[in-house]
């Protein structure tokens, strides 16, 4: 975690015990507002973004009385699948402290204990100790050490003869950090075997590319990049992991609606949530305690959630189940804009369609969607 | 609160079954609970042949709609098919070789003095009662629903898939087409998916379960079979009857939304409620 970040945590809470007052600002917006000063991003479209409630014609369940579906199987041969009871790995590139690392270790495996198994990413070798699933995020092959799967970053096409490697000796499941260019390559990914990809919202927004695009336009773009190399065929269960401004349970809801199966929860921030106010007496039960409670509540929030919107299974979300107030957000996500029911694409479609029909026009379906990409393009 | 019901004549001499007959009873005894429209599918061994009737509704609106009946040999059939996807006017209706199907808004026995229901014969069949819940009131959002993957299939369902989207979404994706708004529709297009894949109507429904969401139970029924299949909580109604047979009809089995259709149809012993879950199939004789 950067310095600012962390002085933010201990601002925003000394701040509560001053005044009393509720803050402004939740904690998570304040990192990501320092993250992206100097960027031209200054609209979180995640808060444009509201869930559709149950109704009438879509009652909602108990998530008390009925067991609403969190697992997640990651790998896309049958015997070789790894089981997450909550769609949550823990990720990051942080160098933690040890006790830290033990603190995380302990709460992990007390999860899977109580049958709510998270993954962990790390380039860690694997513990013996763990009873967790871990994937090993490698960018040499030859240091990986028994992990139960494996995390490549992209890195260009000598990524993809690494995974040619690998997937000979290895059968676990593979997974690829990929760059703000997936949509290029990721259908030879799949058809190399791998079993799904990791997308960092973070870093592909500061890239040129989503230069001015939200974290939900990334999501968007790589669910398509993977149906892609579905068009035709049934989905075996390749996945998709999105990590980096989803640290919280209403993102992680809106996130899987927009096509995630994972999530990869920020080490640091999770340790930051749970441990920050014991820097100077860090007791590792206890914070493995703190982070074991947290994702025991994230749970609680990611299976009611999906309940009061009608659904028994978290993977069952999709953009229709949302909407939003923003042109930005319909565009970049798909979602239908409040009121009309539509998304923005869908309406420009519509107008193109009556007018080309009124004029009597002859357009082809390829000259229409040039013009809605344009119309598009100017709106974003 | 849609009202569904289905029946499989449990008799070797299938022809002359009054599969209608039963049916329209059943229909008509359920007709409280649902009022926007009606319709019955009838599975007639005598009907089948080498060739297929695609139904198509053409235009939209309440009650002013054409049928067309394209009698195509098996040979161009998937050409009509072909075209039939690509039209965008085309409101599809039902693809049958040995199946009829016919649906209407309005009551059951209406459509009863429209096509004379109760005076066809089969070996098995299926009706609807329709409740307009998410789509609108009009005949092709009427149940049963059919597909144009395969010709006999035909569907009824009462209840929500509230993750209709993104089974649709994913079925459009594996290249097959939808004709309607209805959430009831995917199933058909579901099953007869999964049956083009491997064969197994047993296997396609326990698929089914195991990807829609919501509060559901429908009756399906395809050329030798006929299921009924609650969504893995039991949230929605669904009851089973047995009827021994008279002199003037042979025996059957009965299902249906409510017990008094089983009741008005004398199918009464052997009752039993299908496991949440888990299809309770029956096939022809």
């Amino acid at each position: 975690m950067r310095l600012n970040e962390k002085a933010l945590i201990r601002k925003s809470i000394l701040e509560l015990c001053n005044t009393g007052l509720p803050r402004q600002e939740s904690t998570d917006d304040g990192i990501r507002t320092i993250r992206e000063r100097g960027s031209e991003k200054e609209e979180n479209l995640w808060e444009y973004i509201v869930a559709l409630g149950a109704q009438l014609s879509r009652p909602p369940f108990d998530p008390y009385r009925e067991k609403i579906k969190l697992t997640t199987k990651i790998g896309r041969k049958g015997d070789q699948k790894i089981s997450l009871k909550i769609p949550i790995f823990i990720y990051g590139e942080l160098d933690l402290s040890q006790s830290s690392k033990d603190a995380l270790t302990l709460a992990l495996n007390s999860l899977v204990d109580n049958r709510s198994t998270v993954g962990l990413i790390s380039k860690d070798e694997p513990c013996d100790e763990r009873k967790y699933p871990h994937f090993q995020l490698v960018s040499n092959i030859s240091k990986i050490s028994d992990p139960d799967g494996i995390v490549l970053e992209y890195t260009g096409i000598k990524t993809e003869e690494k995974i040619e490697k690998i997937r000979k000796e290895f059968d676990g499941p593979i997974l690829v950090e990929v760059d703000e260019d997936f949509a290029h390559y990721t259908t030879r990914l799949l058809g190399l075997g791998v079993d799904g990809i990791l997308v960092n919202t973070d870093n592909i927004t500061k890239s040129e590319k989503y230069e001015r695009k939200h974290a939900i336009a990334v999501i968007h773009d790589a669910k398509l990049a993977i149906n892609e190399f579905y068009r035709g065929k049934e989905n075996d269960g390749a996945c998709l992991v999105v990590a980096g401004d989803v640290n919280n349970a209403g993102k992680m809801i809106k996130a899987a609606g927009l096509g995630a199966d994972v999530i990869g929860y920020d080490t640091s921030l999770l340790i930051a949530k749970v441990g920050h106010h014991s820097e100077n007496f860090f007791d590792e039960e206890i914070t493995a305690q703190k982070i074991f409670n947290h994702m025991i509540a994230t749970k609680s929030e990611l299976t009611g959630i999906p309940a009061a919107i009608g659904y028994s299974d978290f993977h069952n979300l999709s953009p229709s189940d949302f909407r939003t107030s923003s042109i930005k957000a319909s565009i970049q996500g798909d979602i239908p804009l409040e009121g009309v029911d539509k998304t923005y694409r869908n309406i420009v479609a519509e107008i193109l369609e009556e007018y080309v029909n009124t004029k009597n026009i002859s357009v082809n379906q390829q000259e229409k969607q040039k013009i809605i990409n344009l119309v598009i393009k100017e709106e974003n | 609160m849609c009202g569904i019901c289905g029946l499989m004549m449990d008799d070797s001499n299938l022809r002359h079954s009054p599969v209608g007959s039963v049916l329209q009873d059943m229909m008509e005894s359920q007709q409280v609970r649902a009022q926007d429209g009606a319709g019955i599918a009838i599975f007639d061994k005598s009907n089948a042949g080498d060739s297929f009737k695609i139904k198509n509704f053409r235009k939209e609106g309440m009650s002013d709609y054409t049928i067309d009946e394209i009698d195509s040999s098996s040979e161009n059939v998937s050409e009509k098919l072909q075209k039939l996807r690509q039209d965008p006017e085309c409101h599809f209706f039902s693809f049958e070789n040995e199946m009829t199907i016919l649906k209407e808004t309005g009551l059951a026995k209406d459509l009863d003095k429209k096509y004379g229901i109760r005076k066809m014969n089969g070996s098995h069949g299926i009706g609807h009662l329709r409740i307009a819940t998410s789509s609108r009131v009009t005949p092709y959002n009427t149940h049963p629903f059919s597909t144009t993957i395969i010709p006999d299939i035909a569907i009824v369902h009462n209840g929500e898939i509230t993750n209709y989207n993104m089974l649709r979404d994913s079925l459009e994706l594996e290249g097959f087409t939808f004709y309607t708004d209805s959430d009831s529709e995917v199933i058909a297009v579901f099953l007869a998916s999964r049956i083009l894949k491997h064969g197994d109507i047993e296997r396609a429904h326990r698929e089914f379960v195991a990807k829609a969401d919501g509060p559901f139970t429908y009756i399906a029924a395809t050329v030798d079979s006929i299921a009924i299949v609650r969504d893995k909580f039991g949230t929605r109604k669904g009851i089973i009857g047995y009827n021994p047979g008279t002199n003037d009809h042979p025996p059957f089995w009965a299902m249906a939304t409510d017990l008094s259709a089983l009741d008005v149809v004398g199918a009464t012993t052997k009752i039993e409620t299908p496991h949440p879950g888990k299809p309770r199939i029956f096939y022809r004789n």
